[in-house]
């Protein structure tokens, strides 16, 4: 008989045992939901927040009248934009199309930001920009509005962004109504928002750039292969199998090669031929790279030849970084006496043989063009004797320079050491302002500008 | 009596079982959490950690696709970062809510990457595009938003279609 009991207590402690499992778990992922919903609930109430500030600020822009007031009120607004940027990214609408809304405040900051630095050099703002200011303020006091409802839901507890599956009483009843009301939002959001073109990043003149250097006359297919099989570095001579494997349509439209040896399965390289003019926009040689056999300043030149067999010519290395056994070499482009940086071309070098084994060129064919280079402003001397006198100089040279907006500034470039540390500094050819500073960091792999 | 036994072994195997699944159960959690800190200390005296963190992303989500295709998925995000339509940096655009399905599923923590995924991330920090600027990746033989084929297919790579 006193078996028995083993048996019923050996039963009860397992029953007991898996209602603790159970238990602990659902209290896990209750309190694990609560949690999410606090963040969430966190950005929203930051996102109505700043929009609230982003609001007046805007009106505050409108109505001062002190140059340096308005500096300060458009650089907090870019602030503020940047905020509410951050905001919504934390709000969980990642798997719908929010990206009217992103796109709002990127403008309205990155806008009020260039009008910030135009006013800083003393320029005027235009009435075209002062509409366009008006127009952030409309948009901003209709979403002012929208969120505020939607807050007032939310601070009633109608609302959540949680299922609140384990939440008594809620069930499945509220789910995503949030990111419904959201989606809603962000659609009236691209019927009224403003279409605009200004000097900065997020312009809409800069999001549909065409490349400039892909020209000629459409090719076919075959004609795509020939040019892809003469283009490759192929010392060995390898009898590739040569073949289409798909199409790109969009700013570039090409197609899609790749290489086979005779006899193997997969593609040993794979490359990209633009349909109109047929020009090489990349390929990459995937073979295993053995040891280092030869040095960085004999890659470079094989690059360099490399560069000039298959027509790019008048290239200058600008800068190497070595991954494993591969060096990547950057060249830019040299009219005259002025160094190009937008028109650049990628070559990849394997240190065991010297072959090249990736090429990319979409730099280049963006932007290059022949470009009317206008005569300088300043002189060099002028350019020395206005910097700052700690720095000691190793070289100033000509050079054009992309600005984020893509527009082009032809500057001096000057390369300079404060004590241990090097710099280039760029200063405007013609009326001599300081356009940027760059710090250069060497490693052993190579050098990098920050 | 015999039949008295049986119940004893039933039950002591029940109880067996259940501290067996729990054990097991923990020890992948343990495993779980030795495999991030050894990607942390990686992370930390050789890569920088949006690098890292690329790299992840690729081999969460391009894991058995082509090596461009890998670059690409890196290229995807590096686009995001750049473009107004989305978050200004690396982590903001991974770890937005419901933006990478390896992200939601955990398989970012489920292994580190190879070789071969951060050598995708690091080509596509270098500037290699092959997707001309895409900013959605999605596969295609997979349940999907249907506002997603709304987008302008630019390419396609591997098992995954690139647009804009």
């Amino acid at each position: 008989m006193k078996n028995r009991y083993v048996i019923w207590g050996l039963g009860i402690l397992t029953i007991v045992v898996i209602a603790l499992a159970l238990w602990s778990m659902s209290s896990r992922a209750y309190s694990a939901e609560n949690l999410l919903e606090a963040s969430y609930q966190k950005g929203f109430y930051n996102l109505v927040d700043d929009v609230n500030t982003l609001n007046i600020l805007l009106s505050k822009s409108l109505v001062t009248s002190s140059d340096s007031q308005r500096i300060m009120i458009l650089t907090s607004i870019w602030h503020e934009a940047e905020n509410a940027r951050s905001s919504l990214a934390s709000l969980p609408l990642g798997s719908r199309d929010m990206t009217n809304l992103q796109k709002f405040f990127a403008q309205m900051g990155d806008f009020s930001h260039s009008l910030a630095k135009k006013v800083s050099l003393g320029e005027q703002i235009s009435d075209k920009e002062w509409n366009i200011i008006e127009q952030f303020k409309k948009n901003t006091q209709n979403l002012n509005r929208s969120l505020r409802e939607l807050q007032d839901n939310v601070v009633k507890g109608r609302i959540r962004w949680e299922r609140g599956s384990f939440a008594p009483g809620l069930g499945g009843r509220v789910q995503q109504v949030m990111a419904d009301r959201f989606a809603a939002i962000d659609q009236r959001l691209k019927e009224e928002a403003p279409t605009i073109t200004y000097d900065g990043p997020f312009s809409d003149h800069v999001e549909e750039i065409t490349p400039k250097a892909i020209t000629g006359s459409p090719i076919d297919e075959q004609e795509a292969i020939e040019k892809g099989r003469k283009f490759i570095d192929n010392p060995a001579n390898v009898r590739y199998d040569v073949s289409v494997y798909g199409r790109t349509r969009g700013m570039v439209n090409a197609y899609s090669l790749k290489f086979a040896k005779p006899g193997a399965e997969g593609a040993e390289i794979v490359m990209d031929v633009s349909r109109q003019g047929g020009h090489v926009i990349w390929f990459l040689n995937t073979r295993d790279i053995g040891e280092q056999k030869i040095d960085i300043e004999t890659a470079v030149d094989k690059a360099h030849k490399f560069l000039e067999s298959r027509g790019y010519r008048n290239m200058e290395p600008t800068g190497s970084l070595r991954e494993d056994n591969t060096v990547t070499v950057t060249f830019a482009y040299k009219q005259g006496d002025v160094l190009v940086y937008p028109d650049f071309v990628k070559v990849e070098v394997a240190l065991d043989d010297g072959q090249v084994v990736g090429f990319d060129a979409m730099g280049y064919l963006t932007h290059h063009t022949t470009r009317k280079i206008p005569s300088t402003g300043i002189s060099e001397r002028q350019v020395r004797d206005g910097l700052n006198k700690r720095l000691e100089v190793r070289r100033i040279r000509k050079v054009i320079i992309p600005d984020p907006a893509m527009k082009e500034r032809f500057c001096y470039e000057v390369d300079a050491n404060l004590d241990d540390e090097r710099y280039l500094i760029y200063i405007n050819a013609q009326n001599g302002r300081e356009e940027q500073v760059l710090k250069v960091v060497e490693t052993d792999s190579g050098t990098m500008t920050m | 009596m015999d039949r008295f036994v049986i119940k004893i072994r039933l039950v002591t195997a029940l109880v067996l079982i259940l501290i067996l699944t729990a054990g097991i159960v923990l020890s992948r959690q343990d495993r779980a959490t030795e495999a991030r800190a050894e990607a942390g200390n990686y992370a930390v005296s050789v890569r920088s950690g949006d690098y890292v963190l690329l790299a992840r992303l690729v081999s969460g989500e391009a894991t058995g696709e082509p090596y461009i295709g890998q670059v690409a998925v890196a290229a995807v995000v590096l686009n995001r970062v750049k473009s107004s339509k989305f978050p200004n940096t690396v982590p903001e655009v991974i770890y937005q809510p419901g933006a990478f399905e390896s992200v939601s599923n955990g398989q970012i923590w489920a292994r580190n990457p190879s070789r071969t995924n951060y050598k995708a991330a690091r080509d596509a920090l270098n500037g290699w595009d092959p997707t001309y600027g895409s900013l959605f990746f999605w596969n295609p033989y997979k349940r999907v938003s249907p506002w997603i084929w709304t987008r302008r297919i630019i390419t396609q790579i591997g098992d995954h279609v690139f647009g804009k």
